[in-house]
């Protein structure tokens, strides 16, 4: 069968990425229709980077191990032994930021490369402390707009209300979203935590 | 089937040649020997050893300091700790502004940064932000282990300057100061312990300038004072330049500062190690 006239792309791969699509669509409409729900409720996550459902039968680490944009945190994450405490704690809170916002900032190639070698072991399992905390909810009391968490290194955490829905983690980042699973929940937050400031007034 | 296996795999391999073809390209993509020259420039000479610090910072400011600046200069010392694994704590003292400081730096013994910590005396500074007038800029600078010809360019009217710091900027690339084009707004002057560590320095930032400019200087006289030393002038990657212009930290300059203190290299690699492995990492391109 001929496919003329589908019109996606003027490069050779375009062509031939177009010549298949038209193919697969033309055998049926029900062919058509579980495209357009892969696309829907895959691609698009996919493409927009942290979407998951909201699915309390799954853990935090499974959770983790199914969002699509956030490959780099996790896989540094489970690199170190911190992984276990989320694989095996109740109520545990994850801070993870997207990979799109550790190569906005230029943090990529620290987790990506430098952290992930053995000389650097200990720095990695410091810094993905910070982002995990156990045996610990994020609840603010009706007067508090801030509440602080501790991880098990003994270093915390603010995290302050700062508007209806808005929150900032630590001094820095923003909170940019929020998924409830069944032993605790993941934050997605627009950079990576940072040495907590050693002053007066945090913790 | 066999001919939907066939488009398939044909159109992977396309793809693959025209990503390849995109990066490698040098409108709009990155150019990694460029990158990989630009790095080696920021850190020295190719075959000459990095520098970096091992110990942790004890910071003390000193000046007349808003508070907007003070959370300026903690925001950044925490994002250098993530990029570099180097913790820092800040010291309490009793200098009060820039004249007190060039007076205790000129009567303390050579090297030393002469502010320790109120509640416990033991533990002293060694990297210090002053932030002063314009007045004081000359007696800070002259009180520091800094090069004539740049403590002179510290003192002279603007018109004087002008040629003045082109010798000084001359003078010190791959050296250790940096110094603006047309004026010395911001320095910083760093201790080398042995051509490997860095053990202590001082940024000098004027207070009257605006709080973007502000703002600028201590990002580029506060990054490189942890072993970024050289300037590129019109560098694709890097803001380290001698230009006066409000600009901002790029992602290149963090990762290079990420692959300076990588654990895996020991005092004395040289810098072309340093700078080969970002060019791998973002051969393909970082964005």
């Amino acid at each position: 069968m001929q496919c003329r006239g589908c019109g996606i792309g003027n490069t050779i791969s375009g062509h031939i990425l177009a010549q298949f699509f038209c193919r697969v669509l033309s055998n049926s409409f029900r062919e058509y229709l579980r495209i357009v729900l892969f696309a829907s409720l895959v691609l698009i996550p996919l493409a927009t980077g942290l979407v998951l459902a909201n699915d309390k039968s799954l853990t935090v680490a499974q959770g983790l191990e199914e969002l699509p944009g956030a490959r780099l945190f996790t896989h540094a994450l489970k690199t170190t032994n911190v992984w276990q405490t989320v694989v095996d704690a109740d109520d545990v809170i994850v801070f993870v930021p997207s990979d799109l916002s550790l190569r906005n900032e230029g943090a990529d190639f620290l987790l990506d490369v430098v952290l992930l070698k053995a000389e650097n072991a200990s720095r990695l399992t410091e810094l993905i402390g910070l982002h995990v905390y156990s045996g610990q909810t994020l609840e603010f009391n009706e007067n508090s707009l801030q509440t602080s968490l501790a991880n098990q290194a003994g270093d915390c955490v603010v995290v302050q209300k700062s508007g209806e829905n808005a929150m900032r983690v630590g001094p820095e980042a923003v909170v940019t979203g929020k998924q409830s699973f069944a032993n605790g929940e993941i934050v997605f937050i627009d950079r990576l935590l940072w040495q907590a400031y050693d002053g007066p007034g945090d913790c | 089937m066999k001919n939907i296996k066939i488009c398939v795999f044909l159109s992977l391999v396309f793809n693959v040649v025209t990503v390849q073809g995109e990066d490698a390209g040098d409108d709009g993509g990155l150019d990694s020997n460029r990158l990989y020259n630009e790095s080696i420039q920021i850190l020295g000479v190719g075959r000459a050893p990095v520098v970096r610090w091992h110990d942790n910072i004890r910071l003390a400011m000193v000046g007349e300091i808003q508070k907007e600046t003070v959370d300026t200069i903690q925001s950044l010392f925490r994002e250098i700790s993530l990029f570099t694994g180097v913790r820092f704590r800040v010291i309490n003292h009793l200098v009060e502004n820039a004249e007190q400081y060039a007076d205790l730096l000129n009567r303390s013994p050579p090297y030393d940064l002469g502010l320790c910590d109120q509640g416990n005396p033991t533990i002293c500074a060694n990297f210090v932000v002053v932030l002063s007038d314009r007045s004081s800029m000359h007696n800070v600078a002259m009180a520091l282990p800094l090069r004539p010809v740049f403590q002179r360019a510290t003192s002279l009217s603007s018109s004087e300057r002008n040629t003045v710091s082109d010798v000084v900027n001359d003078e010190e690339a791959g050296g250790t100061s940096s110094a603006a084009t047309n004026s010395v707004l911001c320095f910083f002057s760093p201790g080398i312990y042995r051509n490997t560590r860095i053990v202590r320095s001082v940024v000098y930032v004027q207070n009257s300038l605006s709080l973007a400019m502000k703002r600028t200087c201590l990002q580029e006289e506060i990054y490189q004072s942890f072993g970024l030393f050289g300037d590129v002038t019109e560098s694709g990657y890097f803001s380290f330049n001698n230009r006066v212009a409000i600009k901002k930290i790029t992602t290149y300059d963090k990762r290079l500062l990420t692959s300076l203190y990588d654990g895996e290299f020991g005092p004395g690699t040289p810098a072309h190690v340093v700078a080969r492995q970002l060019h791998d990492y973002c051969y393909w391109g970082c964005e």
